[in-house]
């Protein structure tokens, strides 16, 4: 309890300094901006042409893509904010020298981290704008939603969380003892791209590789399918479940090997 | 001119010694296009399989696809040079470049063209392989080989000066290159294949500068189809007018450069 408490001071703290730095660079907001809405118009034009050409796609229709768009696109968002960001972040401390400082500091370093690179107002000024224009163009009506299958689909995408954030930091470790990291890094971008499809008509070892290498198919594709039609994805779950537990265990194991085997790969 | 030549030759060799440093990196740029490549191959393939009409090829789009995105590091389509000319100019860095012997324009060619070295050979095989798909160019075809390429080259050529160029007179200019580059990508073909839009939209876009940017030399080495000659003029005449008009911005933004700083 003491130690959420501390946690929570620390995060609260390093979010004021972030919104002070917002304010000050208020040329890069707008840009930022603009960039998400940018992508988002496209994707949906990208949508629009396809779906005008294809009539449907494994079942889905274009309302029913542009769901999960949305869905990909908080998926993302939440993995870009609180994994990417943190682990580039990780990469740069490391390269240039300031890791060995983070270590000195009295506060939990892990959590130190993730909350000096989550910038939660960016999420909501840059990106918040962009979710809402899809939200508003999906016909909510036709979608067969029900509390349940959102709750499942939460879950899935939680579990794909988790391995995405395991797997990129076994991807990162090189840089404690080579010191760079930055195209590994890069990894990110790629298997985040091109997510959007639906999740019961991947090949099989497509499905197999979401639970480990590909884990945007899980928090996007697999997420969208189980809130639309629960029943052509219910059987994922125990192994997305099993897969994340391993994750966390695996995560837990690497951080302190890592920590214990660095020595100041900058220096 | 030989000298400035060695000098960027030079640059470029130095800047690919990073990969001897850590060659882990060499994995990491690999597995990215990898997965790329995997996900993108996987879409179409569902597309063409499950859609209501079938009215797309799989191995048609796939072969379209490695070629097009194959041509990344060789023209810079992803605004590499735009990225780290913004770069130079916000952390000063543009101040030490000139008054070096070499061309500031051509400097960050030669960096980025070392640092892309294993994305060049990567795109080299994506090229192969999707010319071998799907048949690859043909003999009458080659008549359109140069014309294309030159058009490819200024235009990419023109975009990186002139968004580069932003970096003058905005210090938070990459975000805005991002957004231009998601819309022109989608332009010029990349996302989705102009032969796959509607007859308007096509008609629309062959009048703009960005299906010459990469579209026809995709079409090209597919050996499927062929650019109209009346296209290929249209894409000369953007070519020249905006590669110029590049060369303007630079010099216009590197003169308040000097003169003021940023």
């Amino acid at each position: 309890m003491k130690n959420l408490l501390r946690n929570v001071r620390l995060a609260v703290a390093v979010f004021r300094v972030q919104a002070q730095a917002e304010k000050a660079y208020l040329g890069s907001f707008w840009s930022s901006t603009v960039s998400k809405l940018m992508y988002n118009a496209v994707f949906i034009t990208f949508i629009d042409l396809l779906f005008r050409r294809t009539g449907n796609i494994g079942g889905y229709s274009k309302n029913d893509f542009i769901f999960l768009l949305l869905v990909s696109q908080i998926g993302w968002y939440i993995s870009f904010y609180g994994i990417f960001k943190a682990l580039s972040g990780l990469v740069e401390t490391v390269r240039n020298g300031a890791f060995d400082f983070l270590l000195l500091k009295p506060v939990p370093h892990r959590s130190f981290l993730y909350a000096s690179n989550l910038q939660p107002y960016d999420f909501l000024l840059t990106a918040m704008p962009s979710l809402l224009i899809v939200g508003s163009i999906i016909h909510w009506s036709t979608l067969e939603l029900t509390p349940v299958s959102i709750l499942l689909g939460a879950l899935i995408s939680l579990c794909g969380i988790v391995i995405c954030n395991t797997l990129m930091f076994v991807l990162i470790t090189p840089v404690f003892k080579a010191g760079e990291a930055t195209d590994i890094l890069n990894i990110f971008h790629s298997i985040s791209s091109a997510v959007q499809m639906p999740y019961s008509k991947l090949p099989f070892f497509m499905r197999i590789m979401s639970l480990t290498l590909l884990p945007h198919l899980l928090i996007s594709a697999a997420a969208t399918e189980l809130i639309l039609r629960p029943a052509n994805a219910l059987w994922i779950i125990p192994p997305a479940v099993l897969a994340a537990g391993i994750a966390i265990v695996v995560f837990q194991w690497l951080w302190r090997y890592d920590l214990k085997n660095y020595t100041s790969a900058s220096s | 001119m030989l000298s400035q030549i060695k000098l960027l030759l030079a640059m470029c060799w130095f800047e690919a010694q990073r990969f001897r440093a850590y060659p882990l990196e060499i994995v990491g740029g690999l597995g990215s296009r990898l997965a790329e490549l995997a996900l993108f191959i996987t879409f179409w393939l569902i597309v063409g399989r499950f859609s209501a009409n079938g009215a797309i090829r799989p191995l048609d789009v796939i072969s379209y696809y490695m070629i097009i995105t194959g041509f990344m590091p060789f023209f810079y389509l992803g605004f590499g040079i735009a990225g780290t000319t913004i770069e130079m100019i916000k952390n000063g860095e543009l101040s030490q470049v000139l008054i070096k012997p070499v061309n500031p324009l051509l400097y960050p060619w030669a960096q980025r063209t070392g640092q892309n070295l294993i994305n060049v050979l990567f795109g080299l095989l994506q090229i192969s392989i999707g010319m071998y798909i799907s048949g690859g160019i043909k003999p009458h075809a080659w008549q359109f080989l140069v014309p294309v390429v030159l058009n490819m080259a200024l235009l990419n050529a023109a975009f990186n000066i002139a968004i580069g160029t932003l970096g003058f007179y905005m210090i938070e200019a990459r975000p805005l290159k991002n957004s231009l580059l998601v819309l022109i990508s989608f332009l010029r073909g990349e996302r989705m294949p102009i032969f796959l839009m509607p007859a308007n939209v096509v008609g629309f876009l062959m009048l703009t500068p960005f299906p010459a940017s990469q579209y026809h030399l995709a079409i090209l080495l597919q050996g499927t189809r062929l650019p109209l000659w009346h296209d290929v003029w249209v894409g000369t005449a953007w070519g020249v007018t905006l590669f110029l008009a590049s060369l303007w911005l630079w010099k216009r933004g590197l003169r308040r450069y000097e003169a003021v700083g940023i």
